[in-house]
């Protein structure tokens, strides 16, 4: 039976996980935008990623024009392309061909 | 879970064709990147190091600050392997010509460095540059467009 990441299964993390994957790193607001999440929803989801140290979080500039940046570590980036893995074979057992 | 990939790959490409068709690698931004090269060229031959490293030094800041305000504007910094094939496709084959001209025509410069030869490199760069990115972008803006038609989204 395939193992899944848990932390990853989740649906909210793992569409931050896929949009993270695919920029090097993305802002707050528009994290927050693309996957219409409440800030604190989002930020709450970040914070079990960020421990886990899937991913970094990085803040630039003070007060109003401060900006909060996400990526992705090797670590964060490894594990999503292994439960990428795990999903493809799954699908490939459970879906027939032809 | 399948489907969340699949969105994501979806999400994707609507980032991408939105940060090309917005501008992003904006027209404007290629002859402000192709003079100073051809200008880098020929200083290295008219002028030497200390005219040639300012100009470099300017070019890298510049690069950086187009960076950075792309960064902000877009929110993301891209990554050049996630961008959508057709969109990546002519700046690849931009840069690869561009790096090609440089090698080749340093080589040969090099040994007409006495005749001018840093000046028509530096002439052929800044050309090519300038015109090959102006054609780069339409065609990659094109891509993009394309690609939201695909995935149903409006630029």
């Amino acid at each position: 039976m395939t193992e899944f990441d848990r932390l990853i299964h989740a649906p909210k993390r793992l569409r931050l996980m896929t949009t993270l994957s695919s920029v090097d790193a993305a802002e707050f607001a528009l994290l927050q935008d693309e996957l219409e999440l409440t800030a604190s929803d989002l930020s709450k989801q970040m914070k079990a990623l960020s421990d886990a140290g899937y991913v970094r979080v990085r803040k630039t500039g003070r007060g109003p024009g401060s900006s909060t940046w996400y990526s992705l570590t090797k670590r964060g980036r490894d594990a999503y392309l292994e439960y990428v893995e795990a999903m493809r074979e799954l699908l490939d057992i459970r879906v027939p061909k032809g | 879970m399948a489907r969340e990939i699949e969105d994501g790959d979806r999400r994707r490409v609507a980032m991408y064709a939105r940060w090309q068709a917005r501008d992003s690698v904006a027209s404007r931004w290629w002859p402000a990147l192709g003079v100073p090269l051809g200008l880098l060229l020929a200083a290295a031959e008219l002028a030497g190091p200390t005219v040639t490293v300012p100009i470099a030094a300017v070019l890298a800041v510049g690069c950086a600050l187009w960076a950075a305000r792309a960064r902000d504007e877009h929110g993301f910094e891209p990554r050049w392997s996630e961008i959508p094939r057709s969109i990546r496709r002519p700046y690849e084959i931009l840069l690869g010509t561009a790096a090609a001209i440089v090698v080749v025509g340093a080589l040969v410069a090099g040994y007409a460095i006495d005749d001018g030869g840093f000046l028509v490199l530096g002439a052929i760069v800044a050309l090519v540059v300038t015109a090959g990115g102006l054609v780069a972008d339409r065609r990659a803006t094109t891509a993009a467009h394309r690609l939201a038609d695909e995935v149903g989204i409006e630029l």
